[in-house]
């Protein structure tokens, strides 16, 4: 075995593309004016990135605040302005900085005021958010894709998802939600002075069908390959930028690179953590403000997280095939619609789970359940007990995620530790 | 009718499982839901007898919270208990409307249930995927899901619903609206006959009974009201997450106001409107539930406040009490907005925010009501 290695060069082509694409938004939106787009992170960024009008998602942007320690500040405001502690506050922080109108400490200046706030009603609050947010920019247009639910969760969805969706996710859902994208296209092009192109609409959604492929490849290699030839923060960067940006040629050459290196890196024996002896899930929200945590427990057992869902969703939940004969924006409405049920609705969410801990070999899951957002606990519970019945050990972590240091980390790195020597070395 | 008709309605708010019983040894064909966004209208028409169940804080959630998140809503856990406990089994269909992301994650959980527990005694539940954004397109979509539950209630027995049916239940239903809309006077009007916690139990009840008979009893109570309160105190609202239960309502009344008006899902705005009895009656319907109904989903927000407000006008108040539920992640964002309307308005707030369902800190609770109350100047009037 070879000792572990420098970060992969697809990292670092990860982390510079990113740093490029906002350097763009900062140059053309911020400074030039140009138009772009907030949009939550489950609505469908495929129309936007055909007609080439750069989206903010508020996900960036909240990190880009809390990374240069403003949240205390925005919190603050929150508690001035009566929105009380108890609700899921991370994801507003970029409302927070419109409300504030502050450009000296906002950062970039603050966002601009946006061509178009678009939310995705799948909890009960983007409308609620939305309406105050556009109104706090002077009246910025709203648009809000109402989220239906599926009557009933059949199973095997993650085998049936890519070609057979259309009764997966049920046909007057799949009708409702392309009328509503028409809607929103429709909405766009008058706004933006431009128009979608049938036949560049067409290619991004199979460059993104493709884009899921070389995802799913990644994931045959990480599977198979023991010790593990990348770590779970250098998957998930890699993953992540080609989500992003899915549907343009640049997420395939990045992905296609992404694979070939971890090929070479199999063969040659490359490990994350050439100690490797367990291997774990990790399960739920990502810790995003703390990837390292992933790694604290190679050097003392061996455990080494080889999976989030983050690893693959891509491969499994995005990817949607249609006919040269088809319209594509079925196709992307059943991408969409069905995003966090697959993720986190109790019976669809564990059984993708528990074929993820089978496929990737894992030995045990960790389980963050993050307080103060419900949303995302939803499922847990019954997730938990389907992965204890398949053989698959689970430690539920629950913790504060909205303030990086409410999280005591040499406590969870214990609780960690404590679950592997008791459960899971054997 | 030999027994007063308000201690005809208070027994059946307090004793709903038992009623529910005792439809069904009559040979009703049961039909249970949650809250307001159920259309009754499509079960009466389809010959069935809708009943509408709440969660009961004695429910505490033992079995429940083996698989259901604590951070649910307090009263969906005790109806998750109630359900584990196998007393909705009597109903030939349960219909789980989805007005918020909770109710919606109990249809899933009772559908995951037989996995776990195969002896469970469930009912046949289906899911009413009511959506409210203020759009054509949605209206399209919540047509389509009307005539999925029309043909959903004909599986469970149900006759197939025609045009001339629909229009007569939107009539029945009306009926009962406007029953309630009359007896609100009861609790509203200048001088009250009813308490805050027995509008509560009417208002209850109407759900619980049989739409014929709750209608009959609201109109005999109407006909015939109890004497005028001798109660003293400021006129207060209470607005925030459901209180279909009266623990709430009573404590402030115990704190020496009365409670004439609610604007949750238990309380007045929930028959304010009837629905059209012009042109088609699924459009009607359409409208009705996707557009004039309140619920957390329901937007544009400042319509949804300017008929809170309307109704704080009507019941004529001193103040209102908006108090959320423990794990709330969704009516907090309101509030600022409404606390500047009421400001505006010169209508004081107290905020009780995080307030839990099962044991609530009802010392707490006092002691805010009570300095709130003081503050208002008029207690003892
Ligand atoms: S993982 Fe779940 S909570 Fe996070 S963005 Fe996706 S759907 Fe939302
Ligand atoms: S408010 Fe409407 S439903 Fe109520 S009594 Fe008046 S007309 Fe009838």
């Amino acid at each position: 075995m070879t000792a572990p290695q420098d970060k992969m060069a697809a990292t670092l082509a990860a982390q510079a593309h990113q740093k490029e694409t906002q350097a763009r938004f900062r140059t053309e939106v911020i400074e030039g004016g140009g138009d772009y787009v907030i949009a939550d992170a489950v609505t469908p960024h495929e129309i936007f990135h055909t007609l080439d009008i750069p989206v903010i998602s508020l996900a960036w942007y909240s990190a880009v605040i809390a990374a240069k320690r403003l949240s205390p500040y925005y919190f603050d405001l929150m508690d001035r302005l009566g929105y009380h502690d108890g609700l899921p506050r991370y994801g507003s922080l970029p409302f927070m900085t419109t409300l504030d109108a502050d450009p000296d400490r906002a950062p970039y200046g603050g966002l601009p005021k946006p061509m178009l706030i678009l939310e995705r009603l799948r909890g009960d609050v983007g409308q609620k958010i939305g309406e105050q947010w556009a109104r706090a920019f002077g009246g910025a247009p709203l648009v809000a894709l109402d989220s239906s639910s599926v009557s009933e969760l059949r199973p095997d969805w993650f085998k049936r998802s890519q070609h057979d969706w259309e009764e997966l996710y049920e046909t007057p859902r799949l009708d409702f939600q392309v009328e509503q994208l028409r809607n929103l296209i429709a909405v766009t092009e008058t706004l933006s002075h431009r128009t979608l192109d049938m036949a560049e609409f067409r290619a991004v959604m199979h460059r993104v069908n493709r884009a899921g492929e070389l995802v799913d490849k990644a994931k045959q290699i990480i599977a198979r390959t023991r010790p593990a030839p990348v770590s779970l923060p250098e998957q998930l960067t890699n993953i992540m930028a080609a989500t992003w940006s899915r549907g343009s040629q640049w997420s395939i050459d990045h992905l296609q690179a992404y694979c070939d290196e971890l090929e070479d890196r199999a063969a040659k024996g490359v490990a994350a953590c050439p100690n490797e002896r367990l291997r774990l899930l990790w399960v739920n929200n990502g810790l995003w403000f703390n990837t390292g945590f992933y790694r604290e427990f190679e050097q003392k057992y061996g455990a080494v997280f080889v999976w989030s869902m983050y690893s693959n969703f891509f491969s499994d939940g995005y990817r949607k095939y249609f006919g040269e004969d088809e319209d594509p924006l079925r196709a992307l409405a059943a991408r969409h619609i069905s995003m966090n049920e697959q993720l986190h609705l109790p019976g669809w969410m564990a059984e993708w789970i528990i074929q993820q801990a089978r496929d990737y070999q894992c030995d045990a899951a960790v389980m963050l359940v993050p307080v103060g957002d419900r949303m995302a606990s939803f499922g847990t519970r019954l997730c938990a007990m389907a992965l204890e019945q398949a053989g698959i050990p689970v430690l539920t972590l629950t913790a504060s995620m909205v303030d990086a240091r409410l999280w005591d980390n040499d406590a969870m790195i214990a609780k960690v530790g404590q679950f592997l020597e008791d459960r899971v070395i054997r | 009718m030999d027994k007063a008709p308000l201690a005809v309605l208070s027994a059946a708010y307090a004793g709903q499982f038992a009623v529910a019983a005792r439809r069904k040894a009559a040979g009703e064909r049961l039909v249970g839901y949650f809250l307001n966004s159920v259309p009754v209208e499509l079960i009466l028409a389809a010959g069935l007898d809708p009943i509408r169940l709440r969660g009961e804080p004695a429910d505490r959630p033992v079995r429940a919270d083996r698989y259901m998140e604590e951070y649910f809503d307090g009263e969906v856990r005790a109806i998750f208990e109630a359900l584990l406990d196998g007393r909705y089994a009597l109903l030939d269909l349960l219909v789980v409307p989805r007005p918020s992301e909770v109710y919606l994650q109990l249809y899933y959980l009772i559908r995951e249930i037989p996995r776990w527990e195969p002896q469970a005694a469930l009912p046949p539940t289906v899911l009413f995927d009511l959506l409210q954004t203020p759009s054509y397109t949605t209206a399209r979509y919540d047509l389509g899901r009307m005539r999925a539950l029309a043909d959903r209630l004909g599986e469970a027995g149900g006759e197939a619903v025609d045009n001339a049916r629909l229009a007569a239940a939107i009539r029945t239903a009306n009926r009962l609206r406007a029953a309630l809309c009359a007896a609100a006077p009861l609790w509203r009007g200048d001088e009250p006959r009813l308490s805050g916690a027995d509008a509560l139990r009417v208002i209850g009840a109407a759900g619980v009974l049989g739409t014929e008979q709750a209608t009959a009893l609201i109109e005999a109570l109407v006909a015939n009201p109890p004497p005028p309160l001798c109660a003293a105190g400021p006129r207060l609202l209470i607005k925030g997450s459901p209180q279909h239960d009266t623990r709430f309502t009573e404590l402030v009344e115990s704190c020496g106001a009365r409670v004439v008006a609610h604007d949750h899902l238990g309380g007045d705005r929930t028959f304010e409107r009837p629905v059209s009895e012009e042109g088609d009656p699924w459009e009607a319907l359409v409208h009705h539930y996707q557009r004039e109904i309140p619920g957390p989903r329901a937007y544009p927000q400042a319509r949804e406040d300017q008929r809170f407000l309307k109704l704080a006008n009507a019941a004529a108040v001193d103040g209102v009490i908006i108090i959320h539920d423990e794990w709330d992640d969704t009516l907090g964002w309101e509030f600022p907005d409404q606390k500047r309307l009421l400001d505006e308005h010169g209508i004081p707030v107290l905020f009780l925010k995080r307030q839990p369902w099962f044991d609530p800190p009802e010392e707490l609770q006092r002691e805010a009501v009570t300095a709130f109350i003081a503050t208002l100047g008029r207690a003892g009037a």
